[in-house]
């Protein structure tokens, strides 16, 4: 196959290019060296001399199409909307959805979920429940990534109520509420930790 | 007896201070790095809770040590294990012993005696440095077979065959000062290059000989195996090449290996390019400038300061190292083999010939 770009005689002679990114690189280090050394004077605070986002000190919001945590959502009335319909259980690669259904006390509503639980040591976070569910009952719109520690399996459990709660807490305070209540109760567990008692 | 304990007392100094200098490099390829790439690089370790400025020192030198030095000793199932525990030693060794054969100062002057600031001098310096570089890939060689891994020998084979390479193109560079200078003592060498030429120029042997420095350059990091050249190594196609297999306190020491190399080759280049300890105007009883004019000096501040520039200039070729390693993607592996016998062995020939010829023509 023949190259579209030929390099020049002078490109192939190696020592110029090489010449050229070094002064690419050289230029980078004095620049990012120089501001460093003034950041710590306390100087030139607002021109950026690494791009890097500090973890865990910094974070970035989660993106508007992140699939977090999941919900569910609620009627207008604050009652689950879930029907029980075993669609999204039906659809979980993972086997991880365990709906149990009942008959509602009000005769226009046909069944409710009595319990629902997400294994979320199962989950994969696919969104395939999501998809699955013809009522727009379940959603992973929390921003908020699940939770990673515990001190037993059924602490990742998620049974109905946290499902739903999650629903009034985004409600009441925004999109990146979950995330607050997560990085607060990190900072706890680092606590507990650091004093040495589970 | 004295002389003894003089030679004793110079190569563990050299010794010493070349180790801590490979660890210092560690830490500029890091933070250095991260600066360059607009990181910020190692800081997370601080002594005494969160220093206000914390330039990752303490991770390099104190956290990064005592992980590796504490980690399982792992020898892979099947291994030789009497080579896989040699090799790490057979790298190690002739990469720190040839240090001594390179000048860190001229003489110095105590009462009666004068001592030669260099560990041992040897008259035929060059070829012990490059006898004992050569050596080195022994330890990489068995490294590899020791490991009874394919990455592991497919790196030391193809170490073998690069640094085979490339020593000829280095060897071959080193010829053109050899006859520039007429000397394959180190410590000559860098005394020869003492003189200015017209005046201002210093008589450095890079103005004598520049396209001996750009080969020995080049194929001086092709034989400390670091980028462009690390095929050794390949992160990407070998995992870790030869020390694949190692970790722990061993893998350390081929990490460090490396480094020592490259220190290897800075004081080569300082010594045979760039004056060695030799500071312009500066001579042995003081400083001589141009139009006569002379300050004498104490041989102790001399000596002192020929020293510090001699450091200096081995820390800026070892930083120039690591900015190249951090500038260049790698080289394929046709394509080393092709630079190393078709483009540097040719110029290295033809530099020794230009080189024969302008003796010939200046000595007549
Ligand atoms: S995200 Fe995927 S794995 Fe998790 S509950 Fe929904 S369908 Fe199952
Ligand atoms: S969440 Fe949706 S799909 Fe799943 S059971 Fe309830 S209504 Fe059916």
């Amino acid at each position: 196959m023949k190259r579209k770009e030929e390099m020049t005689w002078l490109e192939r002679m190696y020592l110029p290019e090489v010449l050229r990114g070094l002064t690419v690189t050289l230029f980078h280090f004095g620049r990012n060296l120089t501001l460093h050394i003034l950041h710590s004077l306390g100087m030139a605070r607002d021109t950026k001399a690494a791009y890097s986002t500090q973890y865990p000190e910094e974070r970035k919001r989660y993106p508007d199409t992140y699939r977090g945590s999941h919900r569910l959502t609620l009627k207008e009335d604050g009652a689950v909307r879930c029907t029980a319909c075993f669609l999204c259980a039906t659809a979980c690669p993972a086997n991880c959805i365990h709906i149990e259904a009942g008959e509602h006390p009000d005769p226009n509503v046909e069944k409710y979920p009595v319990r629902y639980e997400i294994d979320t040591l199962r989950c994969i976070y696919c969104g395939m429940c999501v998809e699955a569910c013809p009522c727009d009952a379940i959603r992973m719109d929390t921003y908020v990534h699940p939770r990673i520690w515990g001190f037993s399996r059924t602490d990742f459990i998620e049974p109905k109520e946290i499902l739903m709660g999650r629903s009034h807490t985004l409600a009441d305070g925004g999109r990146d509420s979950l995330m607050v209540q997560m990085l607060e109760s990190y900072k706890a567990g680092e606590k507990r930790a650091m004093l040495g008692d589970k | 007896m004295i002389d003894i304990a003089i030679s004793a007392i110079l190569t563990v100094f050299i010794l010493a201070n070349i180790m801590n200098l490979g660890g210092l490099l560690l830490w500029v390829e890091r933070k250095g790095s991260a600066i360059l790439q607009d990181r910020i690089g190692a800081n997370r370790a601080a002594l005494l809770g969160k220093l206000p400025i914390n330039i990752g020192i303490i991770n390099t030198l104190v956290a990064d040590p005592i992980k590796l030095f504490t980690k399982e000793d792992f020898v892979p199932p099947n291994a030789d294990k009497f080579l896989h525990w040699m090799a790490p030693i057979l790298a190690m060794v002739p990469a720190l012993i040839a240090f001594i054969a390179i000048p860190f100062g001229d003489i110095l002057v105590i009462g009666e005696r004068e001592i030669n600031l260099q560990a041992a001098n040897l008259n035929v310096g060059i070829l012990y440095i490059l006898g004992m570089v050569s050596l080195g890939v022994y330890g990489v060689v068995l490294a590899g077979w020791a490991s009874n891994s394919r990455w592991a020998l497919l790196g030391g084979i193809r170490a073998s065959a690069q640094m085979i390479s490339y020593e000829i193109a280095l060897g071959l560079a080193l010829i053109g000062v050899v006859m520039t200078f007429g000397t394959l003592d180190l410590q000559e060498i860098a005394r020869a290059q003492g003189h200015m030429i017209g005046g201002v120029l210093p008589g450095w042997g890079i103005f004598y000989q520049p396209v001996a420095f750009f080969i020995f350059l080049t194929a001086g990091i092709a034989e400390s195996k670091r980028i462009p050249f690390d095929l050794p190594e390949a992160e990407a196609e070998l995992i870790s090449g030869y020390f694949t297999e190692y970790s722990g306190a061993k893998q350390a020491t081929f990490m460090l290996v490396d480094f020592l190399e490259s220190i290897i080759v800075a004081g080569l280049i300082t010594t045979l390019f760039f004056g060695g300890w030799q500071v312009p105007f500066l001579m042995r009883d003081g400083l001589h400038l141009p139009g006569d004019i002379f300050y004498p000096l104490p041989s102790l501040l001399v000596t002192l300061v020929q020293h510090g520039a001699f450091v200096t200039k081995l820390a800026f070729f070892c930083w120039l190292q690591i900015m190249i390693r951090w500038t260049l993607p790698r080289f394929r592996y046709d394509q080393l083999i092709n630079l190393g016998w078709k483009i540097l062995l040719p110029i290295a020939l033809a530099n020794v010939l230009v080189t024969g010829l302008m003796i010939l023509i200046f000595q007549a």
